[in-house]
């Protein structure tokens, strides 16, 4: 890795290249340190009292503060605004979650309450939330109700007009991380005499100039994120202005609906973070802890574990990527990316942490002795599969698309098997896949409420398929290749029957039948297979990027996907469990991507 | 496999049982019976509690006898286990026979 | 049996009603847990939870009632005469609040087993008194280095002039600080593995001898009070030995067979109480305009959930009556209850999670008691043996049970009765029979390669279908073959591939899994099989009909989702049960 530059901001231009990406994500990590260490800005003891005694985690917070993440949250067109790429946005939230969930929720939320301000609001109240917000000034997101939690359309929330260009706001919401804590909210409400998708309006809701006119409800006690400001607010006829409104009257479920295709995205962080230190936790263990005669990382059923642990661990963040990326280059297809990866990416992460916990033993519900932060992320990590759309409503959003994808993906392949190449897609997609490659700038307008049929991912997998095939037969010495072949064509085998039975049997129609919804779930299963297969494809010969040697042959494929299509793996995984150790012990992310990560590894002893 | 937990001693001597015994022992660690030392402890072979209810299990199927899920614990190498076969299994075919 | 008057008529109440007797009078002394005057309410038990305090008033309370005699043999004074009683009367406790269930007494229960296994009568007696008096006792097991490979403990005892003098540090015990004694198992001789511990009874006396260490906090049963315990050169006498010297290992390796049977078969009722908790909410809550419970995939979930705890309320009472029907064979059926079960209602936890959204989270309001059955399941599935643990146990015995199995395969392919294991299983299944008195002793450490539940299948199966079938019974004719095919498979997997390669492989845990999967399918088909024409149990209709039993054999078996109209007579089921405030497992209570 190249040298790191100290002040943690690296400069750019538009178009950011990876080593930069690496540089500021390297960067705060350093920044942040070893969370095993007291000292650290982020410290695991230090946060578990935080959480013991429910205290708001105002230390860490602040160094997030001093070293300028909340910089991030700003789109780089504002002048002070840091954003310019999500998957190097999604890297630098990951690194806080990797220390402390309560942490990285409790700050991150702003972004949150400010993406629907860069994706719809006028040049002017960007302005306004852009100064709050690099102003290092808490916003939240008021979007649930006691009633009504993700049903945006039944909500109770209303705007009426006083005045011409004057309004009120009334109602509660509910539940709203940092409700107390924010200087301003973007608040859904429906504009009074309309009801249905078009009455709901987002409005920017600073406290300072409705005083008197809004009540904070209490903190509520959670499960997990004690520390955090879960509470709510209800507003009495609070006066806002047309000004404040985001986007046109009416415009709001659309708004929320394009918005959430980005935090959703973004939210798969907070998993991935997690569940890397759960990893790191079970790795620890292992390796720390002598039973039955053997040190228990030799104990075969425990090694097997790790390995798909490890390997769950890597889809999971690759299918992330795929998304953070895919927000640039193909933004007309996130309504599905972002529904998959919010489904699959927390159920993925709560899966690590539960096999986290049958390696740990007791130790993983004490809050006692060296793996007491454990019981913590695991509490904590409970909390993100369930925000920002739970898997049910994220499934849901799978569904309405499944008949439209199903039709329009037979016509495509269709059409493939005739056609050979389209050079342009392959570097579309290859510029969404291979992760040195330069990417557009953002253009939130471009977000659709649907993708309209289209999948490139799953679309263009047989073709991909194709090309490895072609591949191999000119150089049949390459031994990992043919079992990535064989059990991609199955991949592509089972995408293909689920169409015709999506088709056959007339699923997504009746948006409420369970069948739908198992379509949907393996629909998001074989897309981050999908997607696992292109990061694999177009990075194992990347120059730019010093993948390890074991992503590169492509076995981890094998041994995450086997199960996927009911084929066993047949390959060793040792040397996907070798990468994992290596990892482990050279203090890096479990990650495909090479970057280290502060944590000492005899902190287990 | 199975035909070779279940297969027993030529005969009942005290040689052919625990040249047996090393054979069994041999082939499930997988190594060379010349590695099977009749006097070394099982505990230094290796054995732990789990393979200790298993290996009793085998020997009563194989040899037809009742014997105590403790056997290696009481018996703690080949020889005195052997020894103790020898005698349980001659005990049982005199009440048989 | 019992012959009571009623009516001026002489009323048969069978052993079942008997129990079923207890169990109401037990509920009604408790109250409901919805009111905070009762005894035992979700309110006052959240707020021990957040203070983690120790229910003092509980416990004596429920001593009060005398559950303390149920710990301890009819012959020692007790009232534990049959497990499957125990144990729906601590599911009456672990509905409530596992915490109290914990931290009341299986502590003791467990401490007390050995004793009542192996220790001298001199000592079973002082013990009994204990216990009968409402006396707490400590299980000192557990080391921190050592978690469960207990063979390399490390706590000493050596023999001394008088006795014995114990030296070393425990850890995770239960209730230390207000017990009266406790159970230790110390490493008494160098030499010898398996030989080489033994276990003992110290008095409060030696147990001051030693250094409490500091209360250990933990995230679930907050209200339960563990501790660790230090020695340094403690004298105990010698009659505190319990059984004979060397002798710990085997003794605690049969005792616990009854704690691993007994505790998952109480918490079932944690899931119970998580289901009525999630209808709950489901009836009250609307969904994009539907009641949330009138939604297809909501039922299906509520379904899933259902099928799930009848599953293990079918397991667990037939292990539980196992243990006294055939206690030679309880090694495998305590390592299967003990791994089964709590994987299964942590499946049921987490469906309900999911139906509850957001108010899982929350540790106030309506539903704010639910996220502390979530935290107290998950302690409660790994006290005394982690369910990784129990599958290393199947498998020890998983070779010996494939070849005994095949030859019992063969056998009973040609022959078509065995009168004797029939009425084995007559007398495990059919829960209105009553059952032989429990023999302690007669526990064994393997079970000889016995296995009267998978090794008896195919002789109840042919039964049944020499029938005249209908839709349901045809479909579970279906079912059943898959089940011996899969068996035979299963066998022929240990036998052929298995035999020869490393035991800690992940080949063997999963062919333990197997193994229990079919065993807990066997032991469904049985609970139907055997009292769908039961007059003395008061059984719903779709129990008796077989269409529960359909579902839980598609779970187990995993061959495929409930169907439509299936799920949606379950979900009715449920929710009649949800409105009647009766318990949705099988022994029908109705909640006060």
């Amino acid at each position: 890795m190249a040298t790191i530059k100290g002040d943690g901001v690296v400069g750019h231009n538009g178009k950011v290249n990876s080593m930069n990406l690496f540089h500021r994500v390297l960067d705060f990590e350093k920044y942040l340190g070893d969370p095993a260490s007291l000292n650290a800005r982020i410290s695991f003891i230090r946060q578990l009292e935080d959480d013991e005694n429910e205290c708001f985690p105002e230390l860490a917070v602040s160094h997030l503060h001093e070293w300028g993440l909340h910089k991030f949250y700003v789109p780089e067109t504002l002048p002070g605004g840091h954003l310019s790429r999500i998957d190097e946005f999604l890297l630098l939230l990951r690194a806080v979650a990797r220390r402390d969930l309560t942490v990285a929720i409790g700050h991150g939320k702003t972004f949150l309450g400010a993406v629907a301000v860069w994706v719809g609001a006028s040049q002017n109240l960007q302005s306004r939330c852009a100064k709050l917000v690099l102003d290092k000034k808490p916003v939240s997101l008021g979007l649930t109700e006691v009633a009504h939690g993700s049903d945006l359309i039944g909500n109770a929330c209303r705007i009426d007009s006083t005045a011409l260009g004057k309004y009120t706001l009334h109602g509660e919401k509910w539940l709203i991380n940092n409700a107390t804590r924010s200087d301003a909210l973007t608040v859904y409400a429906n504009t009074s005499g309309r009801t249905g998708a078009n009455a709901g309006t987002l409005v920017w809701v600073e406290k300072a100039k409705i005083t008197g006119d809004y009540t904070c409800l209490p903190k509520e006690l959670t499960h997990g994120i004690r520390g955090a400001d879960i509470s709510g607010i209800r507003f009495d006829g609070a006066a806002v202005q047309e000004s404040d409104f985001i986007g046109a009257v009416g415009s709001g479920l659309d708004i929320t609906l394009r918005s959430l295709q980005i935090s959703r995205t973004l939210c798969c962080a907070l998993s991935i973070g997690a569940s890397d230190t759960a990893l790191r936790a079970a790795f620890g263990f292992s390796k720390s802890r002598t039973l039955y005669g053997d040190v228990w990382i030799n104990h075969p059923l425990t090694r097997k574990t790790l390995v798909e642990m490890f390997c769950r661990q890597l889809v999971a963040e690759t299918l992330s990527l795929s998304a953070a990326r895919l927000l640039h280059v193909i933004p007309a297809e996130m309504s599905l990316v972002s529904s998959v990866a919010k489904y699959l990416v927390p159920k993925t992460a709560e899966g690590i942490f539960k096999s986290s916990r049958a390696l740990i033993g007791a130790r993983s519900l004490l809050r006692e002795t060296n793996f007491s932060f454990f019981q913590k992320f695991d509490r904590d990590n409970k909390l993100v599969g369930l925000f920002d759309g739970s898997s049910v409503v994220n499934l849901q959003a799978i569904v309405q698309q499944l008949r439209q994808l199903s039709i329009y993906g037979l016509e495509q392949i269709e059409n493939y098997t005739n056609e050979d190449v389209d050079a342009e897609l392959d570097k579309t997609l290859e510029s969404v896949f291979c992760m040195h490659s330069a990417l557009p700038a953002l253009d939130f307008k471009a977000l659709s409420l649907s993708n309209r049929g289209r999948d490139s991912v799953l679309q263009r997998f047989g073709k991909l398929l194709r090309r490895l095939d072609r591949e191999m037969q000119q150089d049949g010495e390459v031994t990992a290749l043919e079992e990535v072949i064989t059990l991609g064509k199955r991949i592509q085998d089972a995408y293909v029957g689920l169409l015709d039975e999506v088709v056959v049997k007339s699923l997504g129609k009746d948006m409420r039948s369970p069948a739908s919804f198992d379509a949907a779930k393996r629909y998001s299963d074989l897309y981050a297979a999908a997607c696992c297969y292109y990061v694999w494809f177009y990075n194992r010969a990347n120059s730019e990027i010093e993948f390890d040697p074991a992503f590169r042959n492509g076995q981890w494929l094998v041994v995450a996907f086997g199960q996927l299509v009911n084929s066993p793996p047949q390959c060793d995984s040792t040397g996907v469990f070798d990468w994992a150790s290596r990892l482990y012990a050279d203090q890096q992310a479990f990650s495909i991507l090479p970057y280290e990560t502060p944590f000492s590894p005899t902190f287990y002893m | 496999m199975r035909q070779a937990i279940k297969s027993a001693p030529d005969n009942f001597s005290l040689d052919a049982m625990i040249k047996w015994i090393c054979q069994k022992i041999a082939s499930e660690r997988l190594v060379p019976i010349d590695d099977i030392d009749p006097d070394a402890s099982f505990v230094g072979m290796g054995l732990d509690s789990m393979s200790a209810v298993t290996l009793s299990g085998d020997l009563e199927m194989a040899l037809n006898v009742r014997l105590p899920p403790t056997l290696i614990w009481d018996h703690p190498n080949i020889s005195a286990l052997a020894r103790y076969l020898v005698g349980t299994v001659r005990q049982s075919e005199t009440v048989n026979g | 049996m019992n012959v009571t008057e009623k009516n001026s008529a002489l009323v048969f109440i069978s052993p079942w009603g008997q129990k079923r007797e207890v169990v109401n009078r037990f509920e009604d002394y408790l109250g409901s847990p919805n009111h905070i005057d009762s005894l035992i309410s979700f309110e006052k038990s959240l707020d021990l939870d957040e203070q983690q305090c120790i229910p003092e008033h509980e416990y004596a309370a429920l001593n009060k009632w005398g559950l303390c005699r149920y710990f301890v043999p009819e012959r020692l004074d007790g009232n534990l005469r049959d497990f499957d009683e125990m144990v729906m009367l601590f599911r009456s406790i672990f509905r409530r609040d596992p915490a109290i269930a914990v931290g009341y007494g299986l502590s003791s229960f467990m401490a007390c087993l050995p004793i009542w296994c192996s220790g001298s009568n001199v000592l079973q007696q002082r013990v009994a008194r204990i216990i009968n008096q409402g006396g707490v006792i400590s299980v000192a097991f557990h080391e921190k280095d050592h978690g469960n490979d207990v063979l390399r403990n490390e706590f000493t005892a050596v023999p001394v002039e008088s006795g014995f003098s114990l030296s070393g540090e425990k850890w995770l015990i239960n209730n230390l600080s207000r017990a009266v004694g406790a159970t230790v198992f110390a490493k008494t001789d160098d030499r010898i593995q398996g030989k080489n511990y033994s276990m003992f009874f110290l008095e409060k006396s030696n147990l001051d001898d030693g250094a409490h260490v500091d209360r250990i906090k933990t995230v679930g049963v907050r209200a339960c009070h563990l501790s660790g315990w230090a020695a340094k050169n403690v004298d105990v006498s010698n009659d505190s030995l319990i059984g004979e010297l060397g002798q710990g290992f085997e003794i605690s390796g049969k005792a616990f067979q009854i704690s691993r049977t007994v505790l998952p078969g109480m918490t079932v009722a944690i899931a119970d109480t998580a289901l009525r908790m999630a209808v709950d909410f489901l009836e009250s809550r609307k969904l994009y305009g539907d009641q949330a419970i009138a939604l297809p995939l909501v039922q299906r979930d509520v379904a899933n959930v259902f099928v799930d705890l009848i599953s293990a309320d079918c397991l667990t009472l037939a292990t539980a009556r196992l243990a006294q029907v055939a206690p030679q064979e309880l090694s495998l059926a305590s390592a299967i209850t003990k791994y089964w079960v709590p994987t299964t209602i942590g499946r049921c936890m987490d469906a309900t999670s999911v139906l509850l959204g957001a108010r899982h989270y929350l540790r106030k309001g309506k539903y704010g008691y639910f996220q502390k059955l979530m935290r107290d399941a998950s302690v409660v599935s790994i006290v005394h043996a982690s369910p990784g643990v129990c599958l290393g146990l199947i498998v020890q015995q998983l070779r010996q049970l494939s070849m005994y199995g095949q030859e019992k395969q063969a056998q009973y392919a040609g022959e078509d009765v065995d009168i004797a294991q029939e009425s084995k299983l007559q007398s495990i299944f059919c829960l209105s029979d009553p059952l032989p008195a429990f023999d302690y002793e007669a526990l064994s450490l393997n079970n000889r390669g016995r296995d009267i539940i998978l090794q008896s299948f195919a002789l109840v199966d042919r039964r049944l279908a020499q029938e005249e079938l209908n839709q349901t019974t045809t479909e579970i004719c279906e079912l059943n073959k898959q089940i011996s095919n899969a068996y035979d498979d299963l066998l022929a997997d240990i036998s052929e591939k298995l035999i020869g390669t490393d035991m800690r492989s992940p080949q063997w845990f999963d062919a333990a899994k197997r193994y229990s999967e079919l065993y807990a399918a066997a032991c469904c088909f049985y609970t139907w099989y055997y009292n769908r024409a039961n007059g003395q149990i008061e059984f719903d209709a779709a129990f008796r009909s077989g269409e529960w039993l359909a579902g839980m054999l598609n779970t187990i078996l995993q061959t495929g989702p409930i169907e439509r109209d299936e799920y949606e007579n379950i979900t009715a089921y449920v929710r009649r049960c949800y409105q009647d405030n009766k318990t949705f497992l099988l022994m029908p209570i109705r909640y006060s």
